[in-house]
């Protein structure tokens, strides 16, 4: 089980240019049969496959927003199956995202399950937005814990200085379970936020990366900024180091 | 004077939860009520809970107090100011069009830049929460004052029988 997740996420990785890989050849489209996503949806929005990456890449997945009503552009991920555990880790740059405040906001991944329990569908997810001033951005994640007010833990997590940023998830399923971030650290053992609640509802069944759920005050400002994604990769518990 | 005793009981159990409120009501499902041109209308989010630990994809970790109103021709600038705490961070007001973990918020306010409360639809329910900045310390929290300068609903002012 492990394996396939593994190599999924090394073509993933491909797909968004990974340093020395044979695969490291920029697809037209990042869903298949080109890419090796499971498939796409872009509604009010645009996804492109740009070059170069980041960090020695050839390429790299670019987002954005382009309707001011609705809006959507991002990739699925259809390898996970009722995951107990899962880990992701990407690079994304939202430096384009320039007076980014806290009335704009736009979903950047989410792992999913396909049955939602307590009316939540999004077992974990991760979003980026802005403070008050629109001076610096923060991302929020959030995941379904029963028991907690909304049935939600959640955190934000600073972002600082330039992107592109390096976001690693790891969810475990439990009546005590656990959600560990990671955000421009790569010490496995001293998460940049720890949450802790009854995840036990819920599973992962598929993940989406790029950009979703944006916030009426972020179409309102943030039309046609690129946000750029890159090195996605999802094992199920083994520690994401970088490439 | 049958007639005038039962809404003038009414008036008093109102009033009297209005007052109790002020000490034990803050979240969704007990809101505090806000009117047209409150004036400095004190809270403690330190001593408050997170009732809302997101608004929509914004994250807002930080405890909140919330009032509501329903909309009557609103056009108003409330204000909030820091009277004690939010060390490192900012006393912050959200306007949400419902007091759900998934509404993005309308607008906000910061110390010292009013948020506008206005083009609402009459009759609906809104409501506004004070907290800190979501893009400062997860614990940011404080002391303050709030004040309402313009239309909310209208409030009673005064009422007699003479």
């Amino acid at each position: 089980m492990n394996t396939k997740m593994k190599v999924l996420s090394l073509a993933l990785v491909g797909l968004c240019g990974y340093a020395g890989s044979a695969m490291a050849v920029c697809p037209t489209d990042p869903a298949q049969p080109t890419g090796a996503w499971s498939s796409k949806s872009v509604l009010g929005g645009a996804l492109t496959v740009s070059t170069p990456g980041y960090e020695t890449t050839e390429c790299k997945l670019d987002a954005s927003i382009t309707s001011a009503t609705f809006g959507s552009a991002y990739v699925r991920d259809d390898s996970p199956a009722s995951e107990p555990h899962y880990r992701a880790r990407f690079l994304v740059d939202t430096d384009a995202l320039t007076g980014l405040n806290s009335l704009q906001s736009v979903r950047l991944l989410s792992a999913n399950t396909e049955t939602p329990y307590l009316s939540i569908g999004e077992t974990v997810r991760v979003s980026v937005f802005g403070n008050l001033a629109g001076t610096a951005q923060s991302l929020a994640i959030a995941a379904g814990c029963e028991g907690a007010t909304s049935n939600l833990c959640s955190t934000n997590v600073p972002l600082t200085g330039t992107s592109p940023h390096v976001v690693q998830i790891e969810w475990i399923k439990g009546t005590t379970g656990t959600i560990n971030i990671w955000v421009d650290n790569g010490v496995e053992g001293t998460p940049t936020a720890t949450l802790p609640g009854n995840t036990n509802g819920w599973v992962v069944d598929y993940a989406v990366l790029g950009l979703s759920t944006s916030s009426p005050g972020y179409r309102a400002s943030q039309l046609n900024k690129v946000v750029s994604f890159d090195q996605f990769d999802s094992r199920r518990t083994t520690f994401i180091p970088s490439p | 004077m049958k007639k005038l005793q039962k809404p003038l009981l009414a008036l008093g159990l109102v009033c009297g939860l209005g007052v109790a409120g002020q000490v034990l009501a803050q979240d969704c499902a007990t809101p505090l009520p806000i009117h047209s041109n409150d004036q400095n209308l004190p809270g403690d989010t330190c001593a408050a809970g997170n009732p809302l630990p997101t608004y929509g994809g914004t994250g807002s970790p930080q405890n909140e107090i919330v009032y509501s109103f329903t909309a009557q021709g609103a056009d108003a600038d409330v204000s909030i100011t820091a009277t004690g705490g939010y060390a490192g961070t900012t006393a912050a007001l959200f306007l949400l069009p419902a007091c759900t973990a998934a509404s993005d918020p309308i607008a906000f306010g910061a110390a010292g830049v009013p948020m506008h409360v206005g083009s609402l639809t009459d009759g609906s329910v809104y409501f506004i929460t004070a907290t800190a900045d979501p893009g400062g310390p997860n614990a940011g929290c404080g002391q303050y004052t709030v004040s309402v300068a313009g239309t909310l609903p209208v409030s009673l002012q005064n009422f007699s029988v003479e």
